[in-house]
């Protein structure tokens, strides 16, 4: 998906914005000014101001903000619970506001010819006394409504990113748009202002709002294309989820770990992959939490470190019931081998839930995770939403060369496929399926493996029983086929045909 | 402020040296308040490329902006204050006879 980097003489400056870097290629055109264009709300001005603040923590290069909308003491204001620490800064010297914004209570008239000489003037006074490389503007429709004349204010925007250049600054301007998809700005210049175009979006979808980001336009340069989700995080402000970009760069490992069911690792042909993404997929009640629970005592047993992301029961609820199959986890946490995350889907949007994830990944830096149940998550995504997610976590749990066990609930009881599994079916590396069989009116469970990247597996579907030490593997159904199309079936002493049919719903 | 200067009309014009609106500003805001205010009248230009901190405390943005100080409610009128009338009717200053 990344695109071969187009030879150039425009460096980029690296923003330092979470994952706004990985997605333009090395952060905004240097000594150039780019456009930021995006509906009310949709977080142009954080975006603004993070790109100064990122800059004076990264190397204390100072940073102006033109502010043609907010008061600086609203702004000020407003983004305090980022921590950014705006008034400090200002008294170090190290960012300034250039004040553009309305003064109320003073009676102005506009009338014939003039220029923006003084607000030039005011920004290479800010850039030289803070010594900035980064200017930013916010915001364009402001200065449109401020002054009535189109005409000379356009002619004065482009004299102003003139002078910017000049400085040797990068600059962001934002400017308002009235939709999500369609012109870039209102005034219909913006986009002529700047060699450069991002576009932020806050898109209300299915009842769920979701923020993109979308590199429209880099002149003489290489970016990413299409919209990346983001979100602001509250003590941090923007964060970019790169997703897919995330290159596919990940070693492939030989090594295999337990499943922490013995039969389970013969018919796997030794075990899992010590970096792969195994999905188990079944019904309610047929046995993925128990597996799950497997899986980790699996990895305890060796005193490798392991994660459990709960998003279907709560902690109370998951001790009790590995209890009930002879594990302790209350220990394991107590030894420090151990950390469960229990949370309600609803608790945020899909790109937090990620977020954090990765975040506590990269805190408790386990050998082994597992997520119970990835389907629950689906309640609060779109469709498209749920896919990013997908692609997001696994690709970053191969990344960090671990390995990943999901569950997924189908919602039929007998078989069939869930929406989770037609989404990421083909990014796991292996499919584990439970199945309830009846069997002589009596509900059996059964487990096969669909899919087993890179290894010799069993293909049957054996059954297996549960019991106050876990799941014990039996013995293959013998005379009954349609398991997985969710229609079991009993035929007599005709093994052919039971092949047969059991290859085609391998298909499922 | 002296004493003196206390009642008197208090006026800042802040300028490009170099641009064409300037000089026509300077002349017709010169031309006016020597016509109609007499001695009761304080003017001061300002260059903002020399002043840019006082173009910053004033928060002006374009120039030509001439600003009434005093007296209060502050008033301002922006453009290159062609129409000597218009500037006395915008900052509804008083004739002095």
């Amino acid at each position: 998906m990344a695109n071969q980097p187009i030879k150039s003489k425009i460096v980029k400056l690296e923003t330092k914005i979470d994952g706004f870097d990985h997605i333009s290629i090395g952060g905004l055109p240097k000594g150039r000014t780019t456009l930021l264009s995006g509906t009310a709300g949709s977080a142009k001005t954080v975006f603004a101001i993070q790109f100064l603040v990122e800059g004076i923590r990264a190397n204390g290069s100072g940073g102006v903000f033109v502010t043609f909308e907010e008061s600086p003491p609203d702004i000020k204001l407003n983004t305090e619970g980022f921590g950014w620490e705006i008034s400090e800064w200002e008294i170090e010297g190290k960012f300034a506001f250039v004040d553009a914004s309305p003064q109320i209570g003073v009676e102005t008239i506009v009338s014939g010819e003039y220029d923006f000489g003084a607000l030039i003037a005011r920004v290479e006074h800010a850039v030289k006394k803070t010594q900035a490389t980064r200017v930013s503007l916010d915001s364009l429709s402001a200065i449109f409504n401020q002054f009535k004349d189109d005409q000379i204010v356009r002619r004065e925007l482009f004299r102003l990113v003139g002078a910017l250049k000049t400085l040797g600054v990068t600059s962001i301007i934002t400017a308002e748009r009235t939709q999500e998809y369609g012109a870039i700005g209102r005034y219909g210049v913006e986009e002529f202002v700047a060699d450069n175009v991002i576009i932020l979006r806050n898109v209300l979808e299915d009842e769920k709002r979701r923020r993109t980001m979308e590199i429209l336009k880099y002149r003489g340069t290489s970016h990413q294309k299409g919209e990346w989700p983001f979100t602001i995080m509250p003590d941090k402000g923007i964060v970019v989820i790169p997703l897919s970009a995330i290159e596919l760069g990940q070693k492939s490992s030989n090594i295999r770990i337990s499943s922490g069911v013995s039969e389970l690792d013969e018919m796997c042909g030794g075990g899992f992959f010590r970096d792969s993404v195994i999905l188990v997929s079944g019904a309610t009640g047929t046995g993925k939490t128990l597996m799950s629970t497997h899986f980790i005592a699996g990895g305890t047993a060796k005193m490798e470190r392991c994660l459990l992301f709960a998003f279907e029961e709560s902690r109370e609820q998951l001790f009790r019931n590995a209890n009930g199959w002879g594990v302790d986890f209350e220990k394991m946490e107590n030894d420090g081998v151990l950390k469960v995350e229990a949370r309600y889907p609803e608790t945020a949007n899909l790109e937090d839930h990620l977020l954090n994830i990765q975040r506590v990944i990269d805190e408790f830096k386990p050998m082994r995770v597992a997520v119970d149940s990835l389907s629950a998550l689906e309640r609060v995504s779109t469709i498209k939403g749920f896919r990013e997610f997908v692609i997001g976590l696994t690709s970053f749990i191969k990344h960090r060369e671990i390995t990943g066990f999901l569950t997924s609930t189908t919602t039929s009881l007998m078989g069939g496929t869930s929406i989770t599994e037609g989404h990421i079916s083909t990014i796991t590396d292996s499919i584990i399926l439970l199945r309830y069989v009846e069997m002589y009116g009596e509900m059996q469970r059964g487990v096969t493996i669909l899919k087993m990247r890179g290894s010799m597996h069993d293909k049957s579907i054996r059954q297996f029983s549960i019991d106050g030490k876990g799941m014990h593997v039996g013995k293959t159904f013998r005379n009954v086929v349609g398991i997985l199309a969710g229609n079991p079936q009993h035929v007599d002493n005709n093994e052919e045909i039971q092949r047969m049919d059991g290859l085609f719903s391998d298909d499922k | 402020m002296s004493e003196i200067g206390k009642d008197k009309i208090r006026l800042m014009l802040f300028i490009v040296s170099q641009s064409k609106y300037s000089e026509r500003a300077i002349r017709e805001i010169h031309d006016v308040c020597e016509n109609n205010l007499k001695n009761n009248y304080i003017l001061q230009v300002i260059d903002v490329i020399e002043r840019p901190e006082l173009a910053e405390k004033y928060r002006i943005i374009a120039t030509p902006t001439l600003v009434r100080l005093h007296p209060e409610p502050p008033r301002r009128l922006i453009g290159d204050l062609s129409d000597g009338q218009k500037i006395m009717e915008v900052l509804k200053l008083p004739v002095s006879k």
